[in-house]
């Protein structure tokens, strides 16, 4: 969970999660939760792992732009 | 991914979405809800399940074929949804190209299917023309025929025929069918082979050849039972036993005459000098391999100058001048030639036409109602579709969805459009005859079909992609935020819907400008003085067989004696004769002499347009006032001096400043050219050729006088009954009459003379009916669009309507208001299409009689019918807008 600062509806997951598969970054099966309910289980596939490096480290690479960006101190006003 | 494995995976994600709602029920249960409540959190939390699946569906891709059945499923499904848009789109599509369909199976039928025989692009109808006698087509003689066929170098072969009409069959039920005497020739020069027997010989065209017929298809199954044994076996035709020799397959015939039967056409190539001036055969000549029509009209003026330099030159003389020799030349006696099938449709082409190109502004009129429907619908579908574009659906992929929607729609408007197409055809045009050639065999073809379906595919592509513009517009950028919102104003939507609607209302101008004038002309048409009282009669058509009435006293006898007895039915005034029966005559162009003639210029060359044989009664019956001199009466016998009857065109032209009265004439033909006829009255004009033409020149002979000055008596008359009486009532006293005198006789076209004149005027009224008919329908699809697009803007203002009037507006400033609005529209519309219909009126000139394409009075009345039209559209939102309450109209957001 992402403490709630992306609010869309629960539906929405679907859509991705298909999408992240036809790409075989995910892949599915049906299994049985603890409380004996069939559940789909979505697990990363070798080549999704590589693609979450890839857009992980974008992110890093992005995130501590911006958070440099805003830890500089602001310029002299002339 | 194959369609098989779609089946399972679909299930699986209904499973997948049905366990995650289970799960987030039960762990809701957990915490203490109600089931029922927890389940219902569960999926307001989930969001719209169908538009996620379908959504999620989309990322599974899948080949061509499949997606496009996704579309149309998704297409189906959302339009199950709006029943009423659907049907309403559906309804006005199938009556739009339905329409279209109806008429473009006639312009195919008439205008684009080739004629049935081989190579028909190379058959060229040959025939005449009398310059200084203005005489553009006219049929050629058998001397020019059979020289015709000697000098050409351009045709592999021509014929010659005459239509004409002959009584075929037994004594106890005569059929006066259509017939042509043709020439040998016509058939290798048509080139279709007889479905049974042959094709009669040279031969038996030579004179004193024994009889022979050759049938048509048609003639042979209704009236010989289609028996093949009928080949070799003699019927009676004209009162000669003709034995037939073959049939022709179905269909075939010449120049759309609807030919029933053939007969040779004979001639004595010995007595070509007897043939000259003649002028009854028109010829149809069969190109050479890689000659062009071009070609041969380049060819033809060696062949002129030929003809003049073998026979006798006359160019320069005016034919019936003295000196004239009656053969083809450069000036004054030229041959035509004319492709066969547009000569055969000949001015129906351009009514066709036009009425093709008017139904299709109505296609056009009822695409832009859908497309601003379409446009309204998308709004009102904003937020499903800002919903569809957060989870990810492509921009793509909503375009292609809007385009399959618009395809169902136009692809199930065209399905029921052809049943439409089937019923209009046949309710408007092949249930009355419409004065069309060739109208007999349209039908929904391939062609038709294949016309049908690009319709559809072009009409559902072109309004489909009106919401593109919304599209365009900006929906795609708006945030899932503003959604919810109704107070956004979209000038350019607003902007797009009133252009449609400008749109839709100067092409119904146009078309409401081209329908007043056609309207217009026909009135017109049915209100030319046809020359004599046509109300209250009744006529009906006899011709005598040569072969039992060789005697031309016995001819006059014959109508003598069946209309005197006629007069004596109960409640019928007077019966009378006549040969030529107005309004639709052809044209006789006899040579006669005017005594004391001087060729000056003003004056015509000596020759009558229509020679008339009629009885003494015959002014009286008919009504047509005398305006000179006498009528006929019983001072004129079969032996008193002869004397004749002219028209006021004929005075007019031949005896300017002068009375008529007096001068002789000589008609062609006399027994003894010493014999001069005594004009002894003139007649008002009546209209012999065509209601729509200028009135030609006409004598009346006295027919009881033709045996002994002209040795000759027609053959073909039409007997006239003035009476109060129904034809249908006096049927079987003319039957018990007729068949009293001869019952071998048919009687052939029994009608009012009412009946004759409207079926002269049947292409102009089909033509007038139809096009109001296509403008009122353009009119009220523009009247629905302006209201359609006004309703919604006072829908969309209404939260400004009610400030207002919460600020003091008045009803009336509302009323105002709103009126304006759609009022500029309207009347840009009409501005626009008043200046359309000036600049396309003008292509249907040639349609019009006794009024301007620029009639002022036509365009002035569809002005103020299309705005009265407009405020009834208008007024109805406008009152709704008075009565917003400003209350209800504030709390709304």
């Amino acid at each position: 969970m992402s403490h709630g600062v992306l609010q869309v509806d629960t539906g929405s997951l679907y859509p991705a999660l298909h999408r992240l598969e036809r790409q075989n970054w995910i892949e599915a099966e049906w299994d049985t939760s603890e409380n004996n309910q069939r559940v789909r289980v979505y697990r990363l596939t070798p080549a999704g792992r590589k693609q979450l490096a890839v857009e992980r480290s974008k992110w890093e690479q992005f995130s501590t732009a911006v958070a440099e960006f805003f830890a500089a101190p602001p310029p002299e006003e002339a | 991914m194959s369609p098989k494995e779609r089946g399972p995976r679909n299930d699986d994600l209904d499973a997948e979405i049905e366990s995650h709602l289970e799960m987030d029920a039960n762990e809701r249960i957990a915490h203490g809800e109600s089931p029922e409540d927890a389940a219902a959190a569960a999926r307001k939390e989930f969001g719209n399940v169908g538009i996620v699946k379908e959504v999620t569906r989309d990322m599974w891709g899948g080949g061509g074929f499949e997606q496009i059945w996704r579309e149309v499923r998704y297409a189906v499904r959302s339009l199950r949804r709006a029943p009423g848009f659907a049907a309403v789109a559906i309804l006005t599509l199938a009556l739009g190209i339905g329409a279209n369909t109806a008429i473009f199976s006639v312009v195919n039928g008439v205008i684009l299917r080739p004629l049935p025989y081989p190579h028909p692009g190379d058959l060229v109808l040959i025939t005449s023309q009398f310059p200084t006698l203005g005489f553009d087509q006219f049929p050629v003689d058998a001397a020019e025929f059979l020289e015709f066929r000697e000098r050409n170098r351009s045709f592999s072969n021509v014929g010659a025929y005459y239509a004409n009409a002959v009584n075929v069959g037994g004594e106890s039920s005569p059929a006066r069918v259509t017939s042509a005497l043709a020439s040998a020739s016509l058939f290798p020069t048509l080139g279709v082979a007889p479905e049974v027997g042959r094709w009669y010989t040279e031969q038996e065209t030579l004179p004193n050849a024994p009889p022979v017929a050759v049938l048509s298809d048609e003639l042979w199954r209704s009236n010989f039972g289609g028996e093949r044994s009928i080949v070799g076996q003699k019927v009676d035709i004209d009162g000669v036993q003709t034995q037939v020799v073959g049939v022709m397959p179905p269909g075939f015939d010449v120049h759309d005459q609807g030919v029933r039967i053939w007969l040779p056409l004979t001639l004595d190539p010995d007595s070509i000098a007897s043939y000259r001036g003649g002028h009854y055969l028109n010829l149809v000549g069969r190109l050479k391999p890689g000659i062009s029509l071009a070609t041969a009209r380049v060819q033809l003026e060696p062949m002129l100058a030929q003809w003049t330099q073998i026979d006798g030159g006359s160019a320069g003389v005016t034919p019936g001048q003295k000196g004239f020799v009656h053969t083809p030349n450069v000036t004054n006696h030229r041959l035509r030639y004319d492709d066969l099938l547009a000569d055969i449709v000949g001015s129906a082409g351009r009514a066709l036409w036009v009425l093709q190109a008017a139904v299709f502004l109505v296609l056009l009129i009822a695409c832009a109602n859908l497309a601003n429907l379409l446009l309204m619908r998308a709004e009102t579908r904003h937020k499903e579709l800002v919903l569809r574009a957060a989870l990810g659906a492509g921009r793509g992929r909503l375009v292609r969805q809007f385009l399959a929607e618009s395809l169902v729609l136009s692809v199930a408007g065209a399905a029921v459009g052809l049943l439409v197409a089937r019923w209009g055809l046949h309710a408007l045009v092949l249930s009355n005859d419409a004065g069309i050639p060739r109208a007999t065999r349209v039908g929904l073809d391939a062609h038709v079909l294949a016309y049908t379906l690009v319709l559809a595919l072009g009409t559902g592509i072109v309004f489909g992609l009106a919401p593109m513009l919304r599209l365009n517009a900006g929906a795609m950028s708006l945030s899932l935020r503003d959604a919810g919102s109704r107070t956004t104003s979209h000038a350019s939507a607003a902007r797009v819907r009133r252009a449609l609607v400008v749109t839709e209302m100067a092409l119904a101008v146009t078309l409401l400008v081209g329908a007043g004038l056609l309207l217009r002309s026909f009135q017109k048409l049915t209100r030319v003085d046809s020359g004599f009282d046509r109300s209250n009669l009744v006529t009906f058509n006899l011709v005598l067989p040569a072969a039992s009435y060789t005697d031309s006293l016995r001819r006059v006898a014959l109508f003598e004696q069946i209309t005197e007895q006629l007069g004596q039915v109960p409640g019928v005034q007077s019966a009378t004769a006549m040969s030529g029966l107005p309004p639709r005559r052809q044209v006789n162009a006899n040579d006669t002499r005017f005594e004391g003639y001087v060729a000056k210029p003003g004056i015509p060359p000596q020759n009558v347009d229509y020679y008339n044989y009629v009885m003494p009664n015959y002014f009286a019956t008919m009504r047509i006032p005398m305006v000179e001199g006498r009528s006929y009466g019983p001072m004129d016998g079969a032996k008193s001096p002869p004397v004749v009857i002219v028209n006021q065109t004929l005075a007019r032209l031949f005896y300017p400043g002068q009375s008529a009265v007096g001068h002789r004439i000589q008609p062609s033909g006399v027994v003894d050219t010493a014999k001069w006829f005594t004009i002894v009255g003139v007649a008002k004009d009546v209209k012999q050729g065509g209601v729509d033409a200028k009135t030609g020149t006409e004598i009346y002979l006295l027919n009881e006088q033709m045996p002994a000055y002209e040795g000759f008596a027609p053959r073909n008359m039409n007997v006239v009954v003035r009476s109060t009486l129904a034809p249908n009532v006096l049927s079987p006293s003319i039957r018990r009459i007729v068949s009293a005198v001869d019952p071998g006789l048919p009687i052939v076209g029994l009608r009012t003379m009412d009946e004759v004149f409207d079926d002269a005027l049947a292409r102009p009224r089909f033509l007038a009916e139809l096009l109001v008919i296509f403008a009122v329908v353009a009119l009220a699809l523009a009247a629905v669009g302006t209201y359609g697009v006004l309703a919604y803007s006072v829908a969309e203002r209404r939260r400004e309507i009610g400030i207002r009037m919460a600020l003091g507006a008045s009803e009336g400033g509302v009323l105002t208001l709103v009126l304006r609005q759609g009022m500029t529209v309207a009347l840009i519309g009409l501005a626009v299409g008043l200046i359309g219909a000036l600049a396309v009126t003008r292509v249907v000139r040639s349609l019009l009689f006794g009024v301007q394409p620029t009639d002022p009075a036509t365009f002035a009345a569809v002005g103020v019918f299309m705005l009265a039209v407009a405020l009834v559209a208008c007024v109805v939102p406008a009152r709704r807008a008075t009565r917003v309450d400003p209350l209800v109209a504030l709390r709304l957001d």
